[in-house]
């Protein structure tokens, strides 16, 4: 039976994740309890706000070892959101330098303004990415999702990013995949239909 | 650019004003606030009108009915004082909160809370009035209060103490749907570089394209026009198109 579970780590809206999960028929569980992440068929890794903050909060809960545990040991199934996607990565710059879970090799950095005049920080909006890596995600293939963030995903290895978006110039990684671990740069459970699609995706992969 | 629906809430009623005063009801919150998720809105503004006058807010309960149906980002405002209080509005479903009245009168609120819960989850939203040509003054208390702050000030000053996200509202041409005030968000977006949102006299769809072409505006909120079906999401959507504004693509 399939066992969903959203960390808690007193990180972001997490019941609008949990609706989403609803809204495609489907029950999940907010928990921090460590068992209950270990035994989870399905674990998403949601968070907004600071890298740093982030990691300490994940720390505090002894959640660290955990997900690495449940990704890179056990190999099922992990979708980080967001801040959640950036944290899968070594380490990010955001306000001075952090060790992330290091479960796929890369950096969070800032969003580069300085090429155009119109990128904003943050970036706010909707964007239609493109998949340019794996098969099984070309149904999102120019689908819009909708974006919020100041920090990027540099992943090490570029087969590793799956999917962009164009922001003027820029191009933001929008998906990135390491074996059984996906993270996404857009909120999949504020995409409306396509974003509910995505997560109904995650759900259903082995 | 985005196409935000601005619900302003009484109690548990969507009101509309003119020049946020003489507040009329239009209906029950979420009825509009699923319609225009259905077309295809980009996102939902609650603002409660009165929480900040009597230091309640009666939203909860509605955005947590929204949250059920509505699947893109909400953001809540009025009445928001506190880290508490955002925590609140953040665990009934929403995804930003907006501040005013207690932003004006502790701005280290605007720290607080984006060191708390990250920039992009928080909203300044500011209620502007001209009093000279070029000249703009923010106001609180829904257009009520002056506080001898200039908004291109407030803005710059919002965005050094970490605000995500600008919501404008133009007192002077709220709810009259005779169009933005154009010279405002001109003024602005000059020297903003966080993201900004148009509030206020949105009537007909070219008000969109005159909009974008003397600002670098990011996001536009609608009420009236919408709430009064004076013109459909499908007609600002087919005004961006023609005039090349680049707008979410719909499945």
């Amino acid at each position: 039976m399939k066992k969903i579970v959203i960390v808690d780590y007193d990180c972001g809206n997490l019941l609008s994740l949990k609706r989403g999960i609803e809204k495609i028929g489907l029950t999940s569980e907010i928990s921090r309890d460590q068992n209950k992440i270990l035994n989870s068929t399905h674990l998403i890794l949601p968070g907004v706000g600071a890298f740093g903050n982030a990691m300490d909060l994940l720390k505090k809960f002894d959640l660290e070892n955990i997900i690495k545990k449940y990704a890179l040991e056990m190999k099922k199934p992990l979708l980080g959101i967001c801040l959640g996607m950036q944290l899968l990565l070594s380490k990010s710059f955001e306000f001075g330098e952090h060790e992330g879970l290091g479960i796929i090799n890369g950096k969070v950095i800032k969003i580069n303004h300085s090429t155009n005049s119109k990128i904003k920080v943050p970036n706010i909006g909707w964007s239609e990415i493109k998949i340019e890596k794996e098969k099984s995600f070309e149904t999102f293939n120019n689908k819009s999702f909708y974006f919020v963030h100041s920090f990027i995903s540099v992943t090490e290895n570029k087969n590793e990013t799956i999917a962009h978006c164009n922001y003027y110039d820029l191009k933001i990684p929008s998906i990135i995949k390491k074996n059984n671990v996906i993270g996404c740069q857009f909120h999949p459970e504020k995409s409306s239909k396509n974003g509910l699609r995505f997560l109904e995706y995650f759900c259903n992969s082995n | 650019m985005r196409i935000i629906s601005r619900l302003d809430i009484k109690n548990s009623n969507l009101i509309k004003g003119i020049n946020l005063e003489g507040l009329r009801i239009v209906g029950e919150p979420n009825k509009y606030a699923t319609k225009y998720y259905k077309e295809g809105i980009d996102e939902i503004i609650f603002m409660d009108a009165v929480a900040s006058l009597y230091g309640r807010n009666n939203l909860y309960e509605i955005i947590s009915e929204a949250s059920k149906n509505i699947f893109i980002p909400i953001t809540v405002g009025g009445g928001i004082r506190s880290i508490d209080d955002a925590l609140k509005a953040f665990k009934f479903g929403a995804d930003k909160v907006a501040v005013n009245t207690a932003a004006v009168e502790n701005k280290n609120l605007i720290n607080l809370l984006s060191e708390k819960f990250g920039s992009q989850s928080i909203v300044v939203s500011i209620e502007a009035k001209k009093i000279k040509n070029n000249t703009w003054e923010v106001f609180t208390n829904n257009g009520r209060q002056e506080t001898g702050l200039n908004v291109v000030d407030w803005v710059a000053d919002c965005e050094n103490r970490g605000a995500g996200e600008i919501l404008l509202t133009s007192v002077d041409m709220e709810g009259t749907g005779k169009g933005f005030d154009y010279d405002l968000y001109s003024t602005v977006t000059k020297s903003t570089s966080i993201p900004l949102i148009a509030s206020g006299g949105f009537g007909k769809p070219s008000d969109l394209s005159k909009l974008n072409n003397c600002s670098k505006i990011d996001a536009i909120a609608i009420a009236y026009a919408f709430h009064y079906n004076k013109c459909s999401l499908l007609d600002v959507r087919n005004e961006a198109l023609k005039s090349k504004i680049k707008i979410r693509q719909l499945d």
